[in-house]
This record gives structure tokens, C-alpha cells and sequence, in this order.
């Protein structure tokens, strides 16, 4: 097959991954407004702490993973106490605190960890071969568990008693709270259900990539792009656009003209999620029901 | 004691400008980038605390601002004070480039996309100008590393030293503060405001809103690439690693610091910014060395948290000076109603077969309407009959599918809603729509000042309008302080002040207590009385229709099934069945009280 | 019965409500009146626990602190403006209406709240943003409905309604005042609301001007007259 489709292919799976992050930051702004941009650096942290108990450490993995899950969980609580006041902000607001959480959070990482390079090794080695591109079998089931989860959170955001509050919680907290909704409880739920999703893509993604805060943060492109294509609100609909953004991305790297050109391969990221946002008909503001 | 205080400012100020010369060296090495940082928040100023537009993006334009300094200077050979005063200008069209699609977003989207376009730079563009504009006479890879800039020179005076530099720097980022302090204390810093509170009913009353965000844009980008200039002269070389998100985001967070609201909150940023990094070498700051990160993110949370306002709003800089409004002097008439010159056949406003739908759904189905000088029109009907749609349409703020509006003869389909506004169309709307962060008398003088020939003429029509609507005593306060009945009635007395010939009322009385709505009904009449003017009424309170309207047309499921006065509309079997059931009586009613 | 003694309620240093008592009971109709700003809204919130209060609120003896134990006591408010979630469904806004019910109690009472308004019936799977306001008022009433209410507290539900869609509400209303729940009502539109109220309470400028029968306020025009310190504007449609 051709190096184009093979790489086209690689760049599904590996954008269905990254779809995690599209799952968890479209979980959060739906509910309470926040787009919060600071998943990355929670990613990251999750894959610092395997990679010093288990890689560095002798931890066994299955804690290493528990681990750096429960810390992620831990920040995504702080972190949605901590901005709780700017519940009622405007969405604009909203954002630029969640950049400033993203500093910090990331100055926590160059401080327990510095900013050294470091490999994290792949959890599970081998996988098919396609071709000239391999498909390691770590991505396939981290693919699969972004459709499980995507499926599973979309029942539980329309169905559930919990879920369907999540919703109404962005739309109108004060109606919400006069309807006996405890606003705090849910917002803290839902917040940490995205810091763990933010870990699980962390952990899953980081072996392919130097370990470090930036790969992170690039890494959440795809899912910005795929989580904007999706209007922020349909959560399958965000994975299969990831898949798609992730096919995209990789296809055009490999065409070799296109990798002379310096930076142009980490950037169409970037100009998938400017060409979407120039272009979608509906604006995000109006997805929250509000202009 | 005044005296006292006149000269106690000039001297601080002077001798804060002071104090970096006197520092030497390093201390007019600070004071510089201070004077940058400031301009860069001097743009986040005009951009988002005046027009409310969110752009994580001002680092492209700083960039530019520097690679346009050096390509001037080394490329096209101009002497380097030439080239650091044109590179801002150079960064104009680029803006408007940018600047044309980004009109399409607001919010959060134009946060993202902005977002984006500094990241593309970041990791695209920077890195290759370096190269692209050299010329050839460097080094590829170098030149992709720094590319060199120059000094100034005042005539023969070469500014090497980075006292003079200082100087210079100084008396160029003070003009340009110095503009920016007069455009906001202009009527176009006031409409930048009204623009930032509430574009819809921005463009209802006439103003340009595209026009005015452009140039906002465009200026944030000057004042940003002014800065790039300044530091690229100050280095004496671009890097790119100087242009990326973080340095976007760090100056961002300067300038909310300071404070977006004024000119002088940028000064306070600009000068945090500068200092920061600094303070960590002196031993009682030593625990900020490599803790900025953590500095800046914490405080910027802090900030948006306790004081969104920044340090201008705890220093209470940002507050509104009250404008000063004339006396009323005898009997002034409110201001001139439209245009003269219409025939006299035309009625003021026809609608002809106007429909608006939303793919299958009809929301206005062929309704035709004329409505004479002088007529009071009551639009009633079921809720989602489509009489909000219908105004909308008729104020240009949804585009019909089918049909045609009519103002005086003249068609205004086609017209986007801030041109309707100067042919005699005024509005209101079901949720009172006014500018929050301006005072009642801002609001009343911004809302004037589009339609008369000069601010003095505004400021009268402001004066006569707080009386004319009871609103004296608020006058300079805010409108979410109001009592609800005071700001309905200061919303169409923002309706009102363009002077036009016919009022659309949107539900005006909907949440006002009897008292209020009596208030308005005859406010309303004595407008009626003393100028030709019509009103369109959409109204549920049927008792205020029957005492203002002389029509009656009802309005169900898109289309009119009826019109004529009250007492035969109450008296139609299918309305009182769709619309009015009980409340027919009240339509019916003798009046056994006299109009005023 | 539901008792709100010496509530005062503080924006700040303003005090928008200063030691107002009301009584509801089950089976009748509590009406507070007021010119905007009398604090209606205000004393509403600090008896179904939304907003902070002085004074006392119990149900039964039993005090009521915040919104989830008014829940629990059978106090449920529909806020001004209905507080309906316009992007969620009828039946998404349904279920909120009966949040902390346990799934079949929950789902027994949202039954029997279709079965008194059958129209909501048939517009389950709709977003509310997609009804009139009239049909987003009944959509508001089932709501209520499905927190099985013991005592309803309901500002201005008749805002912006036409007229018809206002009959239809309140004879929803008197049905639910029937079945013995306890009402307390504002409104702004004196002479419907007097043809529904067993007591009246008449607020100004956050204090209780009159407390009491209805009937001893004198009619519908007095109490026009009394409030609004003018005499009585025939265009209100008072009728004596």
C-alpha cells in the first residue's frame, strides 16, 4: 500500500487516542463552561508518575497506573475548586483561567520532575504491521477504550439522573440549584471523570513521544480540532473527527516536500483548528444556549 | 489644597519616568521593556477592555512588528529610526487580513482562533522570517536563529546607550499612551464600550459594529508592533524564541493584571511585567527565581477569581468621569424625526409579503402590514406566532425569505440593521437590551451621538431625554443598579434618542408593576402628541392595548387572522379562542377613565 | 403547614426584605403582591432555601436551611422566568424535576404528572427551545408537578403569556390547590391572582404592608389604590 494511506491509517489510530482529550474537554465545557486547556499538562503529570515508579522505580505497573490515575483524578478536583468562583464568568474568562491552572500545573511537573528528556517505555511491545508502518498494539487498545468510553459517557450524559444534571448545570446553574441540584458535587464529578479520561490518554500517548509537558500540549490539538468540528457537544461525533483530523495530519507528513518546509508539520494542527473555527457555522458560545 | 494635588501627580509621574534613566544602564534596560510591555497591554486595552474581544493572538502582531523593523533597516536599507517608526504600519494590512475573517468570530471562538493563529506563528512563521527577509546576505541558518538589528540615531546622535534608547522610548510609547488615553475619553471609546456590552443593540441604533472591531484590532496590532519594534532595536537582534504562546500568554496576564478597563492599568502591567523576572535576583524575591510560571498562572487565577478588574480597579482608576450635560433651556423638541421629503401617500412603514423561515418551519408567513404617521399598531397573537421574528425582520437583524420592507416609500430589505437605524426605524426588545458598563447619561449620549451633528448637540438630547423619561437621578449611575420600571424606560428612551419616526415596542410592559406601566403609557402619549411618531406595540397585557392602540392585528402561527380595532377584535370568535380567552372582556371594556 | 417568620434578606448593606412573615397552608392559596423591588422574588428565595436569610423557615415544625432539605420537605419552587433547561428535552427537564426521588418513585410521579397535562405527553423527545411559551409554561407546571410538591412556590408564572395560556394555568393551578398542595403565589396581575388567594400578603419596599384575608384589603381596586397611591386606572380591568 501506498506510504500516503498507510500513514493515513496510522494517523487514525493515533487520533482516535488523542480523541480521549476531545472526550474529556468537551465533558467539562458542556457542564460547566470551562474549556479547560489544562488537561495536557494532567496528562502529562499522569505519565510522569508511571514513568518514575514503575520505569525509574520498581512499582509494579498495575500501581504505577492506579497511581498516577488517582493524581490525576486529585488534580482535576483541585482544579475545578479552585475555579468554582468563576462558575458564572463569561466562557472567555473561564478559558484564560484554565491557561493560567495549565502554568501551574506544568510548573509542577518541571519542578518534581525537571525538564530533562525521558523515554517512557512502552507498555505493551509489539503489534501489526501494515506495510512500513507499524500498529503497536498499545494504541489499538487505547483506541478502543476512547470508542468504549465515548459510547459509555454519551449514554450516561442523556440518560442518567447525574448526567442529564451536568447538562442543565451549564445552562443555568441557578435554576439548577433551586431545583435542589447540588451544584458543587456535580461539577467536582464531572471534572474529575475529565482529569481521568486527560490521564488514561496520558499514559497511552506518551511512549510514542519524548516525555515532555510540549508534546503534550501539541498532542491536544488534534483533540481541539475534533472537539470544535464536533460543536463541543457531540461526543461520538468528536472521536470519529479526531480520527479523521489524526488521518489528515500524518497523510500530508508524510508527503516529503511537505516535511522540508520547516514547522509546517507540527502546525496543521493548528490550521485544521483555525480553518474549523473560521468556518462552522454555529459558534461555541450558542452551544451553551447562551450568545 | 487643590494646588497641592495638581502638582503632587505630574511629580510622581515624573519622577517614576525618572527612575530607570537614574538606575543607569540596567535600570533603563528594565525601564525600556517596561515602555513595551505597556504597549502591547496598551492594545490589549483597546481590544479587549474596550471592545470586549478576547485575543490570545498579540504576539503575531509584536513579532511583526520586530522582523518588519529588521527588513526595513538591513533589507531595504532604511535608517533604523525610520524603519522602527514605519514597522507598525507595516503591520497593518496584515491585521486587516487577519483581522476580516476573525470579524465572523466572538468569544470564545475568537479566543481559540486567535489561540491557533499564535501557535501557527509560533511554530511556522517566525521561524522562517528570519530567513525569508534577509535578502540572501546572511547566513539560512543563522539568519533562521537572529537576524540583527540596529540602533536609532536622532540626527547625529547614535542611541547605543540603553539610557538614550530609554529616552527615546519614552517619549514615542507616551504619544502613543497619550492617543489611546484620548480615544477613550471620545465618543468612539464610548461606542467601543456599547460595542463590547451589547452588539445587537449596538447595530439597531446605527452604529457600524464590524467597522469599529476592525480598527480595534488593527490598532491593538500597531500598538503591539510598535513594541516588537522597540525591542528589537532594545536586543539589537530578533529571535524567534521570543514569539511563542507562552510570551503571549505572559503578556496577557500582565495586562489583565494591571487592568484592562484603562489606559493607566496597561502602564501598571506593563511595568509588572518588566519587573518580575527582575525581582527574583534581589535576595527577598529569591524564591520567584524559577517559580514564574507558577507566579504567573496562580495570579492570574487569583485575579480573574477576587479582581478581574486588576490593579486599576483596586487603585479605583477605572471608574467613569460623569460627562457634563447642559441645562435644559425652554421647550426643547425632541430631535429631528428622520428625513423630510417623503411623499405624503407613502406610509411610513409597509410590509409586503414578508416571510422568514427556518427550513420547513414558517415562522412569519406572507404578512403584509402598512402602518401610517401617527397610528398606534398593537401586534397580539399566541406565543410563537412569530411577532418578535416579524420585528426582527423588519430591523434587519434576520433576513426574510420572501418580501419586502418599506420605510417612507423607500425599500430597506436588503439594508443591514445600522442603516435602518438613520431612516426613522427605533426599537426595543422583550428583555430590556442597554449598555451596563456606561452610565444612564453614557448610554442616552452614545445612542444620540450617531444621529446628530456633533457631541454638543448629543449631550442636549441626552439632557432633554433623562427628563423627558424620569431618569434624572439616575444619571450617573449604572444600569444594573435600576429599578426594573426605570430601566425599561431607559431602554426606549435609547430607542427613542435617534430621533425616530416609528417605535417598535417589544412586550415593553412585560414585569412591570401597574405604577410603571401607567408611567410609560403616558410617556408614550406625550410622544405621540408632540411629534408625528407611530408605534408598533407587541403586548400580552391587553389593558395597555386597549388604551394606546388605534389597530389591532392579530398574529397567529405566522400569519395575520385579523386586524381591526379592539373592541371588533375582541368581539372575533377565532382569536378569543386561540389567543384571549377571558381577557376578552378587558379589550372590550369602556374606558371610565380620561386619557391624560 | 410552611412558616417563614422575621425572614430579612441582605444584598450586601441592602436589605431587600426586612421581617416578613408568610403562611401556607395545604389545600389554599398565599398571594404576595408588590410593586418590582418590594422584595417578592427575594422572600421567595429565602423560603425554598435558595438565598441566605435571618428569620425562620420551617415546614412542620421542621426547619428549612437550604434548597435540597426544601426538597426533601415537599417545598419546590418554579423560579421567575420558569427556569426551564430550553437545550435539554421535556422529559430530560422532567427528571431533573423529580431529581433526588428514587427511580421509581421518580418515575410514578412524572405518570402522573402527564397524565394531569396529557399535551406534555407528546412532547417528550422536543427540546424545550422548541415550544411556545405558552407550552413551556405547562411543560414548567409538570415539572413542578414531578417533585411531588407539598407546598409550590411560584413567581410570576404568567409572565409573558398570552392570555389564553393564563386561563389554562390557572386551572392547572386550582386543580393542584385541590389535590391539597399549598400554594404561594406572586404576581404582578392583581385581579387574577385575587380571584385564586385564601390570604394575602402585600409587600413594599421589603416590608409587609398588609397580611391577611383577602377580602379585608377591600377589592381588587382598593388594594390597586392603597399600593399604588393613585386612584384606581380603569385599564388594570379591576373589576370590585
Amino acid at each position: 500500500m501506498d506510504i500516503f494511506v498507510q500513514s493515513a491509517v496510522y494517523g487514525a489510530l493515533l487520533g482516535v487516542g488523542q480523541g480521549l482529550f476531545a472526550v474529556a474537554l468537551i465533558l467539562t465545557f458542556r457542564s460547566t463552561g470551562f474549556l479547560n486547556l489544562s488537561i495536557g499538562a494532567v496528562a502529562t503529570v499522569s505519565a510522569y508518575v508511571v514513568w518514575d515508579l514503575w520505569s525509574k522505580g520498581s512499582v509494579p505497573l498495575a500501581v504505577a497506573m492506579l497511581v498516577a490515575l488517582i493524581a490525576a483524578a486529585v488534580l482535576g478536583l483541585v482544579t475545578e475548586r479552585v475555579l468554582r468562583p468563576l462558575r458564572s464568568s463569561s466562557v472567555v474568562v473561564k478559558l484564560v483561567a484554565t491557561l493560567g491552572a495549565m502554568l501551574v500545573v506544568q510548573f509542577l511537573v518541571t519542578t518534581v520532575w525537571g525538564t530533562e528528556e525521558s523515554f517512557l517505555p512502552l507498555f505493551i511491545s509489539g503489534g501489526l504491521q501494515m506495510g512500513r508502518v507499524p500498529l503497536p498494539w498499545q494504541q489499538i487498545i487505547l483506541a478502543g477504550g476512547t470508542v468504549a468510553s465515548a459510547v459509555a459517557l454519551q449514554v450516561w450524559v442523556r440518560r442518567t439522573t447525574t448526567g442529564i444534571a451536568s447538562l442543565a448545570l451549564a445552562e443555568d446553574a441557578g435554576a439548577a440549584r433551586a431545583l435542589g441540584i447540588p451544584l458543587g458535587r456535580v461539577s467536582a464529578a464531572v471534572w474529575a471523570l475529565s482529569a481521568l479520561l486527560a490521564g488514561i490518554a496520558g499514559l497511552g500517548l506518551s511512549s510514542f513521544g519524548i516525555l515532555n509537558n510540549t508534546e503534550m500540549t501539541l498532542s491536544m490539538v488534534t483533540a481541539l480540532a475534533a472537539a470544535l468540528i464536533a460543536g463541543f457537544e457531540n461526543i461520538p461525533l468528536a472521536v470519529v473527527a479526531a480520527a479523521g483530523a489524526g488521518a489528515f495530519t500524518a497523510a500530508i507528513s508524510s508527503i516529503s516536500s511537505v516535511s522540508h518546509v520547516a514547522g509546517l508539520k507540527e502546525s496543521l494542527g493548528f490550521m485544521v483548528v483555525l480553518a474549523v473555527i473560521v468556518l462552522r457555522p454555529k459558534s461555541l458560545g450558542q452551544t451553551l444556549g447562551r450568545a | 489644597m487643590a494646588t497641592c494635588k495638581h502638582f503632587a501627580v505630574p511629580l510622581v509621574v515624573g519622577a517614576v519616568v525618572a527612575a530607570p534613566y537614574l538606575f543607569g544602564e540596567y535600570g533603563s534596560l528594565i525601564g525600556s521593556l517596561a515602555v513595551i510591555y505597556s504597549l502591547v497591554a496598551l492594545g490589549y486595552v483597546v481590544l479587549t477592555g474596550w471592545t470586549g474581544d478576547v485575543s490570545l493572538g498579540q504576539v503575531v502582531p509584536y513579532g511583526l512588528g520586530a522582523y518588519a523593523t529588521f527588513w526595513l533597516s538591513h533589507t531595504v536599507g532604511l535608517p533604523v529610526g525610520l524603519a522602527i517608526l514605519l514597522a507598525p504600519l507595516l503591520t497593518v494590512p496584515i491585521m486587516v487580513l487577519c483581522g476580516l475573517p476573525a470579524l465572523r468570530l466572538r468569544g470564545l471562538d475568537l479566543a481559540i482562533g486567535t489561540f491557533a493563529l499564535a501557535l501557527v506563528g509560533q511554530l511556522m512563521v517566525f521561524r522562517s522570517l528570519g530567513e525569508w527577509l534577509s535578502g540572501g546576505d546572511i547566513n539560512p541558518s543563522f539568519a533562521r536563529q537572529v537576524v540583527p538589528v540596529g540602533r536609532p540615531s536622532v540626527g547625529p546622535l547614535a542611541l547605543h546607550t540603553n539610557r538614550s534608547f530609554y529616552v527615546a522610548v519614552v517619549i514615542l510609547g507616551g504619544l502613543a499612551y497619550l492617543a489611546v488615553e484620548l480615544i477613550g475619553r471620545s465618543p468612539t471609546g464610548r461606542t467601543l464600550r456599547a460595542i463590547r456590552d451589547d452588539p445587537i443593540r449596538a447595530q439597531v441604533l446605527g452604529i457600524s459594529v464590524g467597522r469599529y472591531r476592525l480598527g480595534a484590532f488593527v490598532a491593538a496590532g500597531a500598538l503591539a508592533g510598535l513594541a516588537g519594534a522597540f525591542v528589537a532595536s532594545l536586543r539589537q537582534g530578533v529571535t524567534p524564541a521570543t514569539f511563542n504562546i507562552f510570551e503571549s500568554l505572559n503578556l496577557l496576564a500582565v495586562a489583565i493584571l494591571g487592568g484592562l478597563a484603562t489606559p493607566r492599568g496597561a502602564l501598571l502591567g506593563g511595568t509588572l511585567g518588566a519587573v518580575m523576572p527582575e525581582l527574583s535576583r534581589f535576595h527577598t524575591f529569591h524564591f520567584l527565581q524559577g517559580r514564574l510560571l507558577f507566579v504567573y498562572g496562580a495570579s492570574l487565577i487569583a485575579l480573574l477569581v477576587f479582581r478581574p478588574g486588576g490593579i486599576a480597579s483596586l487603585l479605583r482608576w477605572d471608574r467613569q468621569p460623569p460627562i457634563p450635560l447642559p441645562h435644559l433651556d425652554g421647550d426643547v423638541t425632541a430631535p429631528a424625526a428622520g428625513r423630510s421629503g417623503s411623499s405624503a401617500l407613502d406610509p411610513l412603514l409597509e410590509l409586503d409579503g414578508l416571510s422568514v423561515a427556518y427550513g420547513a418551519f414558517k415562522a412569519v408567513d406572507e404578512v403584509s402590514l402598512r402602518i401610517e404617521p401617527e397610528e398606534t399598531v398593537a401586534l397580539i397573537g399566541p406565543n410563537g406566532a412569530g411577532k418578535s421574528t416579524l420585528i426582527d425582520a423588519v430591523t434587519g437583524l434576520i433576513v426574510p425569505q420572501n418580501g419586502r420592507v418599506l420605510v417612507d416609500g423607500r425599500e430597506v430589505t436588503g439594508l443591514p440593521p445600522q442603516r435602518r437605524a438613520g431612516l426613522g426605524l427605533g426599537r426595543t426588545f422583550q428583555t430590556a437590551r442597554v449598555f451596563p458598563s456606561l452610565t444612564v447619561s453614557g448610554n442616552l449620549v452614545a445612542a444620540a451621538h450617531h444621529h446628530v451633528s456633533d457631541l454638543g448637540e448629543s449631550k442636549r438630547v441626552a439632557a432633554r431625554l433623562l427628563d423627558d423619561f424620569d431618569l434624572t437621578e439616575y444619571a450617573e449611575s449604572l444600569p444594573p443598579s435600576l429599578p426594573f420600571g426605570s430601566l425599561r424606560m431607559l431602554e426606549v428612551a435609547l430607542a427613542w434618542a435617534p430621533g425616530p419616526r416609528i417605535l417598535l415596542l417589544d412586550e415593553p410592559t412585560a414585569g412591570m408593576d401597574p405604577t410603571d406601566v401607567e408611567r410609560l403609557a403616558v410617556l408614550l402619549d406625550r410622544l405621540k402628541d408632540r411629534t408625528q411618531l407611530a408605534i408598533l406595540l407587541v403586548e400580552h397585557d391587553m389593558g395597555v392595548v386597549r388604551r394606546l392602540a388605534d389597530r389591532v392585528v392579530v398574529l397567529d402561527q405566522g400569519r395575520v387572522i385579523a386586524t381591526g380595532s379592539p373592541a371588533d377584535i375582541a368581539a372575533d370568535p377565532a382569536v378569543v379562542a386561540s389567543y384571549l380567552g377571558t381577557s376578552a372582556d378587558r379589550l372590550r371594556e369602556e374606558e371610565t377613565v380620561r386619557r391624560a | 403547614m410552611l412558616e417563614a417568620k422575621d425572614v430579612s434578606v441582605f444584598y450586601g448593606a441592602i436589605r431587600a426584605v426586612s421581617d416578613v412573615d408568610v403562611t401556607v397552608v395545604p389545600g389554599e392559596v398565599t398571594v404576595m403582591l408588590g410593586a418590582n423591588g418590594a422584595g417578592k422574588t427575594s422572600t421567595l428565595g429565602a423560603v425554598s432555601g435558595v438565598l441566605a436569610h435571618s428569620g425562620t423557615v420551617t415546614v412542620d415544625g421542621e426547619p428549612v436551611a437550604n434548597p435540597g432539605e426544601a426538597r426533601r420537605r415537599g417545598v419546590v419552587q418554579v423560579v421567575q422566568g420558569r427556569g426551564l433547561f430550553r437545550g435539554l428535552t421535556v422529559e430530560q427537564n422532567l427528571r431533573l424535576g423529580a431529581y433526588g426521588q428514587s427511580r421509581r418513585v421518580a418515575r410514578q410521579a412524572i405518570g402522573e404528572a402527564v397524565d394531569h397535562i396529557p399535551e406534555v405527553g407528546q412532547w417528550m423527545g422536543r427540546k424545550v427551545a422548541s415550544l411556545s411559551g405558552g407550552q413551556q409554561a405547562l411543560v414548567a407546571l409538570a415539572r413542578l408537578m414531578a417533585g411531588r410538591p407539598k407546598y409550590a412556590l411560584l413567581d410570576e408564572p404568567t409572565l409573558s403569556l398570552a392570555p389564553v395560556a393564563v386561563d389554562r394555568l390557572y386551572r392547572e393551578l386550582k386543580g393542584l390547590v385541590a389535590q391539597g398542595v399549598g400554594l404561594l403565589l406572586v404576581e404582578q396581575y392583581v385581579p387574577r391572582a385575587m380571584s385564586l388567594a385564601d390570604r394575602l400578603v402585600v409587600l413594599e419596599r421589603g416590608r409587609t404592608i398588609y397580611s391577611g384575608d383577602p377580602q379585608g384589603a377591600g377589592g381588587a381596586e382598593d388594594l390597586v389604590a392603597a399600593y399604588l397611591g393613585s386612584p384606581a386606572t380603569a385599564h388594570l380591568g379591576v373589576q370590585s
